[in-house]
């Protein structure tokens, strides 16, 4: 598993948001429009629901979505650190909630 | 204006535009991909903060990210504490975008909720019951119909943690049923083991461990 990152508050808040190769590329990818035209590496197991689109619904079963999991662990969004600080973490951090 | 524009002959910038660029997932490079894996539907991340000198109880429900793509998804998962350290008190949930994770919101007021309960804190038990649970919610495989989920929420609490699903209605009772027996298969729970449905209307007059039970399997 992938290492979680320690949200105590240890970076500054007026740090400035590295450039990061995975989140650019995450903002700026293209929605995949027909998962059946995508070649995957052979290591990756397609979808068992493959058809995917039933009655509109897009579905993906969770073997498949763990495959992910190494392989996407930048963070979601710009400016997570300092979300996190406002809400998740200050609550983490705070013994006396425990 | 616009079938002119249409009517231009080709230029150089649409030769490059034809020109065929790699396409690429994140299973092809980690760093430098072009294509993401869109989601059914937008899902909201919420964070529920345990009570907190100065905010009022309306106040602690905090609406974390919104996204649409399974990328998206465990970047989130991958950067944010697990469950099972959640501090007392404390919800995370992920609803349809639109959706507020209480009893309240118009979606919920006449719905339900399938519910496990366990003591303890749950460790990494609890942390892989909540991912598979939230993986089944944005992967479209909870939900047969794709209109009663309305969300997935785990509460941590003094002694125990609960994981639900919310729905819509607590009347479609196959579809309800349907949905009660997938979420024990994705919990692995042993067949002994049950899980029950109650209604948000009972719960709110009840209190939330007293409501009566609707359904169970």
């Amino acid at each position: 598993t992938p290492k979680r990152e320690v949200l105590s508050g240890v970076e500054s808040l007026k740090s400035q948001p590295k450039p990061s190769a995975s989140l650019d590329s995450l903002l700026q990818a293209s929605i995949i429009s027909d998962i059946s035209k995508i070649v995957y590496p052979s290591s990756i197991k397609r979808p068992a629901t493959e058809g995917e689109i039933k009655d509109g619904k897009l579905l993906y079963d969770i073997p498949f979505l763990m495959q992910f999991q190494t392989y996407y662990t930048d963070k979601p969004a710009y400016g997570w650190d300092e979300k996190m600080k406002g809400t998740v973490a200050s609550a983490f951090s705070d013994k006396s909630s425990r | 204006m616009q079938t002119e524009q249409q009517k231009e002959p080709q230029t150089a910038s649409n030769a490059v535009e034809n020109q065929e660029v790699a396409l690429k997932t994140v299973f092809d490079d980690k760093l430098n991909f072009n294509l993401k894996h869109p989601l059914s539907r937008p899902w909201t991340l919420w964070f529920l903060m345990p009570p907190t000198p100065g905010l009022e109880w309306n106040e602690l429900q905090k609406n974390i990210i919104t996204f649409n793509s399974v990328e998206e998804f465990w970047g989130i998962h991958n950067n944010i504490n697990a469950a099972s350290s959640l501090p007392i008190k404390s919800d995370y949930s992920f609803f349809r975008e639109g959706v507020r994770p209480e009893w309240e919101d118009i979606h919920n007021k006449n719905g339900g909720k399938w519910a496990f309960q366990n003591k303890g804190r749950g460790g990494n038990a609890l942390d892989e019951m909540w991912l598979t649970t939230v993986l089944s919610a944005i992967g479209e495989t909870l939900d047969p119909t794709g209109e009663e989920v309305m969300g997935v929420v785990i509460n941590m609490r003094k002694g125990f943690y609960r994981l639900a699903v919310w729905t819509k209605t607590c009347t479609n009772r196959e579809v309800l049923l349907d949905i009660g027996n997938r979420f024990k298969q994705i919990l692995n729970l042993p067949r002994t083991e049950t899980i029950e449905f109650s209604a948000h209307e009972d719960s709110s007059k009840s209190g939330s461990t007293r409501a009566k039970t609707r359904m169970s399997v």
